[in-house]
């Protein structure tokens, strides 16, 4: 599937975080970007810490020739190493994946997907789903058990 | 603040409307007596819970988050967790405080763990036994709604809960196949969720992920078990209401407390007995910020225990992985049955005490990706991989209370009254530490017995802090404790403490059950000694020669 490569930075940087493939839509098509937007926007200790990262993402980009969009995946990968192993930038870093996994995992067109792929039913934890009634039965092996609680001395 | 209360009045005034508060005010208030409670936080509305939400996985990371340091809410205050083993605290602030985010696990205590002291020279001996408690479980079973079964050979209660097992899903019966293959005892989780309609509230509808709240209401919490009837009985909640001190008069007794209202205003509510259920945190922060010249380690704190002995049960999970898909997207997400097979003291194991295993369900899409997935090239082969393919098996063990595991005050972080937050220390003690690596193996253990072809652990090294106990402990020498056997402070006679903090020994089991049963009982003391107590009730009987004085602060 084609990501957001020409959407601007975070667009691009979010596609490698969550890359596509035949199944699976990449980050920057989805509600990941807007998610990771929204936090540099807001600003705060998350967004500047965010917002700093992408900053050393372009700077490494730069050095490695050119615009980070722009650069073959495997050069974009390493910037993105490059910059996760940087001690100052590692917090930052892991917050802008779990920014992007939130926008991406709520996104409806990546629910369908992990519906398909996984089984995993994003409506049910909002809408229920009927399941069979205990069965007591079950217990009767450990009913037969004889008690094994301790005694307390007065 | 000096001169006259400006602020309301009650007989009784108790301090946080959660699981506890909630008990108390609910029992005095159906014996006729006037209760003012103050809580901190707010009601919750359906659209506060996350589950009311598409985007309810992301909103239990942020708004919803347990952990009030990642949280920060506008009636949270700070804390800071520290030492060898740094607690990540769950704690909340609303009308049932932080029995509105969980999952409903209703154990009652076994009767050595009132007694681990005298059975295995293990932590400290509650002032009373199991036997003492079992009216009040009952109680407290109906009021909630729990669902569950007789018969279980490793507790001694034959009565059943009012409702029947919660629904297993398929993934119950393979944990149930796992126990039985094993030949291990367990029981179909005990819960405080309704399996059919009850008292109003609708049968579970399995959506699951019950700690990101049930808006249907199948899930008990104060707000829709006690407060409803509570309120009816004429109790008053007054929300929003940021309590800094509690004060006494010049005789040593508790005339009411200051606080902040809704508006921020500086207010002093008066009341002839004051009761505090604060939470394992709240409750020693508040007696902490009410030190004063009279009681300059904070009041009711003679003993200097006040904060000290800190437990939280020992926890982790173990993850379980399964060739075959777990149906992680329904079913009540604490069910669905727990072992007390390793419960007691065995002398073939390195540590004294047991745990239980509780077998659980699986997690959600984002949980998944942010636990297993890496980023990059590798991140749906690793999501396909755990996404409704595991299960959780939760390992909690008993504690005992050490010294320099407590909470104590931070004045460097400030709630935004500019009241301090608080710090935690704890350190997993060395037995808690080898009973937890047994925990482990042998949850390990059941996960291969239920076909798991993988296991991933939590590790110890920042364990839960669901259950926040003991740092107001109580017992039966003042010099080393906080409070009696009828949960009334040493120093502050017309003083309670109704909470967790006042356990001794924290058991083996998730404890609200044992925390509500325990406000039950303390409140029917307050009743009982009314007369002893109510300037309101001898007013009224023209028998006020008996009381000791009009109310003044220090």
């Amino acid at each position: 599937m084609a990501g957001a490569r020409g959407g601007g930075l975070i667009g691009a940087v979010v596609d490698r975080l969550i890359p596509g493939d035949e199944h699976w839509p990449p980050g920057g098509s989805t509600a990941a970007v807007r998610f990771v937007e929204q936090a540099v926007a807001d600003g705060g200790e998350q967004g500047a810490a965010v917002a700093a990262v992408l900053q050393g993402v372009s700077g490494l980009a730069a050095r490695r020739g050119g615009l980070f969009a722009w650069l073959p995946e495997p050069v974009r990968d390493a910037v993105l190493g490059d910059v996760e192993a940087q001690p100052g930038w590692s917090s930052g870093f892991r917050m802008l994946y779990e920014l992007a996994c939130e926008g991406y995992y709520t996104d409806p067109l990546v629910e369908a997907v992990i519906r398909e792929r996984t089984g995993f039913d994003a409506a049910r934890p909002l809408t229920g789903v009927p399941l069979e009634p205990f069965d007591e039965r079950l217990l009767d092996r450990v009913r037969r058990l004889p008690p094994s609680y301790r005694p307390v001395p007065r | 603040m000096t001169g006259e209360p400006d602020g309301p009045r009650a007989e009784v005034l108790v301090i946080g409307a959660g699981a506890s508060g909630a008990c108390v005010a609910w029992s005095l208030a159906r014996a006729g007596v006037d209760v003012l409670c103050l809580e901190q936080g707010d009601w919750l509305a359906d659209e506060d819970l996350p589950k009311s939400h598409q985007d309810w996985a992301v909103r239990s990371r942020h708004e919803w988050n347990p952990n009030p340091a990642l949280r920060r809410g506008p009636f949270d205050y700070p804390v800071d967790n520290r030492g060898g083993n740094p607690v990540n605290t769950y704690v909340y602030s609303a009308v049932g405080g932080s029995a509105v985010g969980w999952g409903g696990a209703f154990w009652r205590f076994s009767p050595s763990d009132f007694a681990t002291h005298r059975t295995d020279g293990f932590g400290r001996d509650w002032p009373f036994g199991y036997e003492e408690l079992e009216p009040y479980y009952e109680i407290n079973e109906a009021q909630m709604g729990v669902s569950g079964a007789a018969g279980d050979p490793t507790h001694p209660c034959t009565s059943a809960p009012p409702l029947p097992p919660v629904s297993m899903g398929s993934m119950g019966h393979r944990w149930i196949a796992g126990f039985e293959e094993l030949g291990w005892y367990w029981w179909v989780q005990h819960l405080a969720i309704a399996s059919r309609d009850y008292r109003g509230r609708p049968a579970c509808s399995n959506r699951g992920f019950c700690t990101a709240g049930c808006p249907t209401g199948a899930l008990a919490v104060p707000g829709t078990t006690y407060w409803p009837e509570a309120l009816a009985a004429g109790a008053r909640l007054e929300t929003r209401a940021r309590v800094r001190r509690v004060t006494v008069d010049a005789d040593g007794r508790a005339t009411g407390a200051e606080y902040y209202d809704a508006a921020g205003e500086l207010r002093w509510a008066t009341a002839d007995l004051v009761v505090i259920a604060g939470n394992g945190l709240g409750t020693p922060r508040l007696l902490l910020m009410s030190a004063s010249p009279e009681h300059p380690g904070g009041l009711a704190n003679s003993s200097g225990a006040v904060g000290r002995g800190l437990m939280i049960h020992p926890q982790t999970s173990v993850v379980a992985h399964f060739g075959e898909r777990t149906d992680a997207d329904h079913g009540p997400w604490g069910a669905t049955a727990t072992t007390r097979h390793f419960y007691e003291t065995d002398p073939a194991n390195d540590f004294q005490r047991g745990f239980i295993i509780t077998a659980m369900r699986g997690f959600n899409p984002l949980d998944t990706a942010l636990q297993t997935a890496p980023w990059g090239a590798g991140h749906h082969r690793a999501l396909e991989k755990h996404l409704n393919h595991e299960a959780v098996l939760w390992v909690c063990g008993d504690d005992a209370a050490e010294e320099h595991n407590l909470v104590r005050l931070d004045h460097e972080n400030l709630d935004a009254w500019g009241l301090p937050g608080v710090i935690t220390e704890y350190t997993m003690s060395e037995n808690s530490r080898r009973m937890m690596e047994t925990g482990l193996a042998r949850a390990t253990e059941l996960a291969r017995a239920a076909g798991a072809d993988s296991v991933r652990s939590f590790g110890l090294e920042s364990p839960h802090g669901w259950h926040l106990l003991g740092t107001a402990r109580m017992g039966d020498d003042p010099r080393d404790s906080v409070v009696d056997a009828r949960n009334r402070s040493h120093d502050v006679e017309n003083l309670y403490i109704v909470d967790g903090s006042t356990m001794p020994a924290g058991g083996t089991v998730n404890p609200t059950n044992t925390v509500q049963a325990v406000a039950l009982r303390a409140a029917d003391h307050m009743i009982a000694t009314r007369e002893e107590w109510s300037r309101s009730l001898l007013d009224r009987s023209g028998l006020n020669r008996r009381w000791r004085g009009a109310p003044g602060r220090r």
